[in-house]
């Protein structure tokens, strides 16, 4: 520290109060200044993520529910209740045949939620059950990484996995040439299947870390009275951590809900109401995607059904990574 | 009693079986996971080493026709490409092509098929190379249907690929930027604008990151202000990050629309004074590096404060103690021994978050990047051009650019079978970036743990 820095000196200044009580007096100095600015500067930092949030909330609310007068939102073009009960969903169409039923687009997206989820939650609790009760430390320190790599891999990476080897090499022979099913190129179960894979590593990794907070003695004591290995994981470790195990379902879920570019490559067509896993769907996200790459004319009633969506989207997510957090916390509280 | 006993022995044996399947079903699940990698790699690099449909008999995509003239009501269609046998066709989505679904070139003809049989084309079709003045190769007149296939010489445009090592991942690829031509396609445009947006992404969210982190762990009381800010944190690490690419494309790229079309421009002309020319940046700013960069910026930020807030959370308060207790002051302390501890572990979030980032297609397709561009940002063509040109490297930030799994994503969208090994290609140089961060990141970790001094 340099020396100029180091004004606690007591000044002499011949006033009635004993020298110590003057140096604890707050006087001006440039380094408390400094530490206030530091401290403002950094306080406006944290306030950056806040000012995300805002923002976020702002652009979609404004395009999409009120907008200022010269511009018109786009649930005042087209109302609440055709947005939420019409089941067609044709934006590409001319001005008289357009229709904006957001189901087609919800189903979509729930049904690749949905495989995904019978593909990847049960298999990612699998991976955790094993990680955290019977792995060798040794196995553990070859597989987490490799689910890292997993959880790495960029999604049009999927993407291109799902289309040019899943569902030419998988699903084609096993649903169109074995059981006679009609398959699209662009099919959602493809889709649905690699958004699983995706969400493994995250339902691992979180599952894992709370099975593994589960205290010992829990263990133990079940070990006692004469439970086998089996048994404590199914009957001890997994209801102690059940709640844990739900918040990461549900952020693994809200992960393949917001799940864009590979179900954009792998399933995403037309938009049709439909729970066939085998057609074309368009899922929220790959709509955004879709209308953003091609041409969309600024101010149309099509550019603004994209924030219509997205602005659902983000409500989904949000409430589920909210409930999420909520768990969480909660469950931090029991063990920690 | 005994008979009792007996159940009870049978059971346990039957607990014991379970217990044991499910041991193997958890091992079957994890393998499985691991397998599923192993094919997912292995379907990518068979990809891009296959030697592609280079040669000998190919299919001719039809889906690609363009009507470039009409004269006297005779259509002349142009293919685009003859290469090595494979045709693209661009296709007017007025015109339909009535007489024939296909093509295949054998013995170096065109023979047109429909439903498998013969088949000539209901109109006048001129083949000939996408480069204006050359001579047609081919030409089909319109003879009407039921009348005999046409048959048409096709010139050895490009000689067949000849087996390569390395497949699609060659020297060519990797220095070329996109084009229309599987075979002259290149990721080079890609690649730099990736490096560029990371660097820039980097640049912008390190220091508001931990910052934000510093402020939370160091400076926030527990207020229920802090625990909003907390809450926020979490929830916009969960935000799907096509939502984060609409906030891009409103806010950073079509600046609420206040502008109108690339008309403001605004001169930074106070570059003169440090020696370089003055940069016109047109508002409002469009997809150009500067708005891609500080999307992912709002993109990685929660995921690098939480980081962040982690590895400071784990510095001993032993440390900060023996700060204050030689007279330092909080930011001093901050400076000079929390951020130095912290370091490594600061470091590794931030290039793994860096790392998705770059992966991400999702928002930066949304911004309205095109995939076709053919140059590196700034038009930065080496380090001799940027030594004589130092302001193109002020300028790239505000060029339009493309990354890699932009490109990726065209890729893999297009009709060509060619394409798919292209697209490989691409995904292995995407990958190899990635793992060299990843590599970097883990290489800093391992590095800088002997270093800790508790």
């Amino acid at each position: 520290m340099s020396g100029s820095q180091n004004k606690i000196s007591v000044p002499n200044d011949g006033s009635t109060r004993p020298n110590g009580a003057a140096s604890l007096r707050r006087r001006f100095s440039w380094m408390h200044v400094r530490e206030q600015a530091i401290h403002f500067i950094l306080f406006c930092c944290a306030l950056l993520s806040v000012l995300t949030t805002v923002s976020i909330i702002y652009v979609l609310i404004t395009e999409s529910v009120v907008a200022f007068p010269p511009n018109t939102a786009f649930f005042q073009v087209v109302s609440l209740h055709e947005f939420f009960t019409e089941t067609r969903w044709t934006p590409q169409y001319a001005e008289e045949q357009q229709h904006f039923g957001i189901l087609p687009l919800v189903t979509g997206t729930f049904l690749i939620t949905g495989i995904s989820a019978i593909i990847g939650l049960p298999v990612g609790l699998l991976i955790a059950i094993y990680l955290s009760e019977y792995a060798s430390p040794n196995a553990r320190k070859w597989v987490k990484p490799v689910l890292e790599i997993l959880a790495g891999i960029p999604t049009v990476v999927y993407g291109f996995f799902a289309i040019r080897f899943l569902t030419p090499m998988l699903i084609v022979p096993i649903f169109e040439n074995w059981l006679g099913m009609t398959v699209f190129g662009k099919n959602a179960l493809a889709g649905g299947i690699v958004v699983g894979l995706m969400i493994i590593p995250m339902v691992a990794s979180l599952s894992e870390d709370v099975m593994r907070s589960v205290p010992n003695s829990l263990r133990e004591s079940g070990y006692a009275l004469g439970s086998t290995k089996f048994d404590v994981s199914s009957r001890i470790v997994v209801p102690a951590a059940l709640s844990g195990i739900f918040a990461s379902f549900l952020l693994a879920l809200s992960r393949s809900i917001g799940e864009t570019m590979a179900v954009t490559i792998a399933s995403a067509g037309f938009a049709k109401l439909t729970l066939n896993p085998l057609a074309q769907i368009q899922t929220m996200t790959s709509y955004i995607v879709d209308v953003m790459t091609g041409e969309v004319v600024s101010g149309s009633t099509v550019e603004k059904s994209l924030y219509a969506v997205a602005l659902v989207l983000f409500m989904i997510t949000m409430v589920m990574n909210l409930i999420s957090q909520w768990v969480l916390s909660r469950y931090r509280e029991v063990y920690q | 009693m005994k008979q009792r006993d007996d159940i009870y022995e049978r059971r346990l044996i039957w607990r014991h079986r379970v217990g044991l399947c499910f041991e193997w079903l958890c091992r079957l699940a994890t393998m499985g996971a691991l397998a599923m990698l192993v094919l997912l790699m292995g379907s990518i690099f068979s990809s891009a080493l296959s030697p592609g449909r280079g040669s000998g008999l190919a299919p001719v995509s039809l889906t690609e026709i363009s009507k470039t003239h009409e004269v006297n009501g005779n259509l002349t269609y142009a293919v685009s490409k003859v290469v090595g046998g494979d045709f693209c066709f661009k296709s007017d989505p007025e015109e339909k092509i009535k007489s024939f679904s296909s093509a295949d070139v054998r013995d170096g003809k065109v023979v047109f098929n429909h439903n498998g049989k013969r088949a000539s084309p209901l109109f006048d079709l001129t083949v000939r190379e996408i480069s204006p003045g050359k001579e047609p190769i081919g030409k089909f007149k319109d003879v009407g249907p039921g009348h005999i296939p046409l048959e048409c010489p096709v010139p050895d445009v490009h000689p067949p690929q000849p087996a390569k090592p390395w497949g699609w991942l060659t020297w060519n690829f990797l220095t070329h930027g996109n084009s229309d031509d599987p075979l002259q396609a290149g990721i080079m445009a890609g690649f730099w604008g990736s490096v560029w947006l990371v660097g820039l992404t980097g640049l912008m969210v390190v220091p508001t990151g931990v910052g934000a982190a510093v402020y939370l762990e160091e400076y926030a009381k527990p207020t229920s202000l802090t625990k909003f800010i907390q809450l926020n944190i979490a929830n916009l690490a969960g935000v799907p990050s096509i939502v984060y690419g609409i906030l891009g494309f409103t806010v950073f790229s079509r600046m609420f629309g206040a502008f109108d079309k690339q008309e403001t421009i605004v001169s930074l002309t106070f570059l003169q004074g440090f020696g370089f020319k003055p940069i016109d940046i047109a508002l409002p700013l469009g997809p150009v590096i500067l708005s891609g960069a500080c999307t992912l910026a709002l993109l990685s930020l929660p995921v690098v404060i939480i980081t962040s807030q982690e590895t400071l959370r784990s510095i001993p308060a032993s440390l900060r103690h023996a700060a204050y207790a030689l007279g330092a002051t909080k930011w001093q302390t901050i400076w000079h021994q929390v951020l130095p501890a912290s370091l490594p572990g600061i470091l590794t979030g931030v290039i793994l978050s860096l790392s998705r980032a770059i992966g991400e297609a999702a928002p930066i397709a949304v911004i309205g990047v095109a995939a076709h561009l053919s140059f590196a940002p700034g038009r930065i063509t080496g380090i001799s051009d940027l030594v004589q040109n130092p302001d193109k490297l002020l300028r790239a930030p505000f060029d339009r650019f493309t990354a890699l799994p932009t490109l990726v994503y065209s890729w893999v969208n297009e009709a060509s079978p060619n394409f798919e090994h292209v697209a490989a290609a691409g995904i292995i140089v995407l990958l190899a970036t990635l793992l060299t961060m990843n590599g970097t990141a883990i290489f800093i970790r391992q590095r800088f743990q002997k270093w800790n001094r508790w």
